[in-house]
């Protein structure tokens, strides 16, 4: 393995350790960040990397482990049996079981939020939020609560890796195929929707494929289909196109396996994923080294994520200063790492999921098969000023501000109350030319011994209206 | 109203609501730097400052997702279509004829009226040289209008801000979206994104610390090479000045009656509310979603139809009311048409060329430009050819409409419409 230069153990310290928890996660409670500090760069990355015992204690609704849970029409009917129903009471059946998917899809964002905020095992949940914007799937088409939840599950358990069992895995996922219309490609007429997307966006990047190799890919995909009753895999052989293609050069017999195989051997397959996770857990700022030495590294493990991240969280590069708050929060960062950050027992998932869903990154409902765009584009005029209305709700949420726990001694000055509470919600000092007006805002108030919980809502508030609240 | 008051509006506002309660002390030297600038830029502008009632304004719609123009603006008696579309052509026996050969589908009534008075007209075959399918990769270009472009280019309206709007404020551009428009992506701060004016607000700017370290607000160098910091703190003054006007224009202008609902209807009558207000507002972007049609599109594309249709028939009626109709051009472009041969699923996949509308008052209404052959030998991959380029419709629309330099903003010089 080639050497990557590497984060000095020297230069290790709590802001460097702030940063590994916020991207490889979601944000560190102040015992974690304790713990993290005190380790070497490597041990620290490890904690990060490797999962605990006992990683997910929070499953799923009880709901989804029921057999009748994955019925693609009400009752258990087929699709057959529903079409067969007289008009009124198709429709009757139809809103009802529509309304009882949105709820059970709810239902599944609160678990979601639930387990990125109270997880052991921060990474899990990253890369899960990581696939699900990458091989971006919306409810809005798929129309069902199960399958949406169910790839879910496949992002978490296939997380990382190998990468070519998550992307088979996702060619044969029943949301997927409804997503990206596979479900009704046959040999007759296949429909180039999902083998173009595998390639632009899922594995290679637009201009790396000819138009040529979508209409193979897809007579290869074609017949890869969902079971009429239940959100199952299934190959309807006589769609399938057992015929010959030409493929990148090849050609054979191929179904889609093949085609992965295929697409995978392209130099250009490892270099798209380095890309999109240096983007993802470094910065948009590109990086060549750094993404050269993930390129390879996937290449020689054979597309593991395991030790791919880990060249990744111990380069000297990630903690390069514009690498360090440098990235704009996602909702969902902004949202679960406050909900992380303050009282974890006390958070309304709830109100977690409207926020997320008002700022522009409702789950299991991205914008496009191209997922959230990310970046300065969470920003705008109007977002802006919704995230600060959100925070002020959650901190105004009961119990959601515990101020014994926040200022255990409260026979501290205000400099020193200041510097807690940048150090546990911002794991950074305040800059010198803002200090000056905070610390007015502070002085107006009484000594901290005398603070109400009104107070220290007030005071927080003001905190997460910074500009720099916004960034990670 | 001038664009004047929005920059007294800026002036005052930053004094007394940024800077507001317990930082009303001291105004950091550089916000003072910052208004000495804008009022410098703006007495050097090249372009005549628009009065409030006669500036013109540009409307940018796109129907997202690639829309089905064969299934738009329908051919008519054309055995190629019938062929190529066993299933989908059925929409030719309902078409609203306008010429012999040509119908719009019974969706648009509301276009076919506002193209009998004489308000519409339809460009036919409207593309670029070797089309992209990629939904991203083409938005991209029509954003950009740089098909030879590197990814990430600036859009063709974040040039035009550039060049001819310089030292406007940020709400000279408007987008009624989740996003920012990489349309209005560019080397200044230009433009407003945001999707409901409800939830635009800051209700209380005393407790904002932003003020504080409102960084450069003129934003030199672009968006994507500032530090997230400047950008954000940009956005945050930004933000509040136009959210201020946003709702003083509002609360002056009462409810249109009489408009349908549905999301593009929304968005139209909320841009028929702002111009009428006297929003100093030169170009509004916003985008109706739901046009790529794989699979049964029959009823979903009329729907969608029929929702544009309504919206602009009555977002027409009320800049006639206004008497704004004039001063007003509105484009509904889309990032490609769709597949010539529908696919096995009773929908489309992804095209090339395809029609776009041009709409206001004393335009030259009707048909522009021959529907291209559909003849199996004349079609390039399966798709209809181009004959226009779409930058010869924005060149037209630069120069003839917003009297801006179109090669400045373009680049390269395009023959100009007659539109």
């Amino acid at each position: 393995m080639a050497r990557i230069p590497t984060i000095p153990r020297r230069h290790w310290d709590r802001q460097l350790a702030a940063h590994l928890a916020v991207r490889a996660g979601f944000g560190p409670t102040p015992s974690e960040l304790d713990r993290l500090e005190k380790m070497t760069p490597e041990q620290a990355v490890d904690a990060m990397l490797i999962p605990p015992p006992d990683p997910s204690p929070n499953p799923f609704p009880d709901w989804f482990a029921e057999p009748e849970a994955s019925n693609r029409f009400p009752n258990g009917l087929s699709r057959r049996e529903f079409q067969a129903q007289p008009p009124d009471r198709k429709q009757a059946l139809r809103q009802e079981f529509n309304r009882h998917n949105r709820k059970q899809l709810e239902e599944g964002r609160h678990t979601w939020l639930e387990r990125m905020v109270t997880t052991s095992f921060p990474l899990r949940e990253k890369l899960t939020l990581f696939l699900h914007g990458h091989f971006a799937t919306s409810a809005q088409k798929v129309q069902a609560a199960y399958p949406m939840l169910s790839q879910n599950q496949l992002f978490r358990e296939k997380a990382f890796g190998p990468w070519i069992d998550l992307l088979e895995g996702v060619s044969k996922d029943p949301a997927m195929l409804v997503y990206l219309d596979n479900a009704r490609s046959s040999k007759r007429s296949p429909n180039e929707n999902y083998a173009r997307e595998v390639m632009e966006l899922f594995t290679l990047g637009e201009g790396h494929y000819s138009e040529e190799d979508i209409q193979s890919a897809a007579r290869s995909f074609a017949g890869w289909s969902i079971d009429d009753s239940r959100w199952t895999f299934t190959v309807r052989e006589p769609w399938v196109d057992h015929g010959f293609k030409r493929f990148m050069g090849q050609s054979g017999r191929f179904d889609g396996r093949d085609i992965l195989d295929i697409i995978l051997k392209q130099p250009q397959a490892s270099r798209f994923l380095a890309e999109r996770l240096w983007s993802f857990f470094g910065s948009e700022i590109h990086n060549e080294s750094v993404i050269r030495l993930l390129d390879r590294q996937l290449v020689e493990s054979g597309y593991d994520l395991t030790s791919t991240l880990r060249v990744l969280f111990l380069h000297r590069d990630f903690y390069a200063p514009d690498i360090i708050r440098g990235q704009i929060k996602s909702p969902v960062q902004l949202t679960v790492h406050l909900a992380r950050t303050l009282n974890p027992a006390f958070s309304d998932y709830k109100l977690l999921s409207q926020a997320c869903r008002q700022l522009g990154q409702l789950l299991f409902q991205p914008p496009s098969v191209k997922g959230w765009d990310g970046g300065a584009s969470w920003i705008t005029a109007s977002s802006l000023a919704l995230r600060y209305q959100f925070t002020d709700r959650l901190l105004k949420q009961k119990g959601a501000v515990d101020a014994d726990q926040l200022f255990p001694d409260r026979s501290i000055t205000r400099i020193q109350a200041r510097e807690q509470l940048f150090d546990h919600f911002f794991h950074h000092p305040l800059r010198e030319q803002d200090q000056g007006a905070f610390d007015r805002m502070l002085k107006a108030l009484p000594p901290p011994s005398d603070w109400t919980r009104n107070d220290t809502v007030h005071i927080l508030s003001s905190l997460t209206r910074q500009p720099q609240f916004q960034l990670t | 109203m001038s664009t004047e008051p929005s920059f007294m509006t800026r002036r005052s506002f930053i004094r007394t609501g940024i800077i507001g309660g317990a930082l009303a002390t001291t105004i950091p030297s550089f916000l003072d730097q910052t208004l000495f600038r804008l009022d410098a830029a703006e007495r050097d502008s090249p372009l005549q400052r628009g009065h409030g009632r006669d500036a013109p304004i540009l409307i940018l719609l796109q129907l997202a997702g690639g829309n089905d123009g064969l299934n738009t603006v329908i051919p008519l008696e054309n055995d190629h279509y019938r062929r190529a579309r066993p299933r989908l052509s059925s929409v030719e026996a309902t078409a609203l004829r306008l010429t012999d050969d040509i119908g719009l589908h019974e969706s648009l009534s509301g276009f076919k009226s506002l193209y009998d008075d004489g308000n519409l007209a339809i460009l036919n075959g409207v593309g670029y040289p070797n089309p992209n399918r990629s939904h991203f990769r083409s938005t991209e270009i029509w954003h950009t209008a740089q098909p030879q472009g590197r990814n990430g280019e600036d859009g063709w309206m974040g040039r035009y801000f550039d060049n001819q709007c310089k030292g406007m404020p940020a709400e000279t551009g408007i987008s009624l979206t989740a996003t920012p428009p990489q349309a209005f992506q560019g080397p200044g701060p230009v433009g407003i994104t945001f999707q409901n004016p409800n939830q635009f607000r800051f209700d209380d700017n005393a407790e904002s610390m932003a003020g504080a370290s409102i960084g450069d607000s003129t934003g030199r160098g672009r968006r994507q090479e500032a530090s997230p910091l400047h950008f954000l703190e940009r956005t945050d003054l930004d933000a509040r000045v136009s959210s201020d006007l946003l709702h003083q224009t509002l609360k002056k202008t009462p409810q249109i009656q009489n408009f349908p609902r549905s999301g593009i209807a929304n968005d139209l009558n909320l841009i028929a509310r702002l111009i009428g207000g006297g929003m100093s507002t030169r170009i509004y972007y916003l985008s109706q979603g739901g046009y790529d049609t794989h699979a049964n599109q029959m009823y979903s594309h009329a729907r969608l139809l029929q929702e544009l249709g309504d919206a602009q028939l009555a977002f027409w009626a009320e800049m006639n009311r206004q008497g704004n109709a004039g001063r007003v051009r509105l484009l509904v472009f889309s990032e490609f048409g769709r597949r010539v041969n529908e696919n096995g699923s009773s929908g489309t996949d992804h095209g090339a060329a395809a029609p776009v509308f041009v709409l206001g008052e004393g335009i030259r209404a009707g048909l522009h430009g021959d529907l291209p052959s559909l003849d199996p030998k004349d079609l390039d991959r399966g798709d209809m050819a181009h004959h226009t380029d779409f930058r010869q419709v924005y060149a037209s629309l630069l120069q003839q409409h917003l009297k801006a330099n179109a090669s400045t903003v373009l680049g390269g010089s395009w023959n100009l419409l007659k539109l």
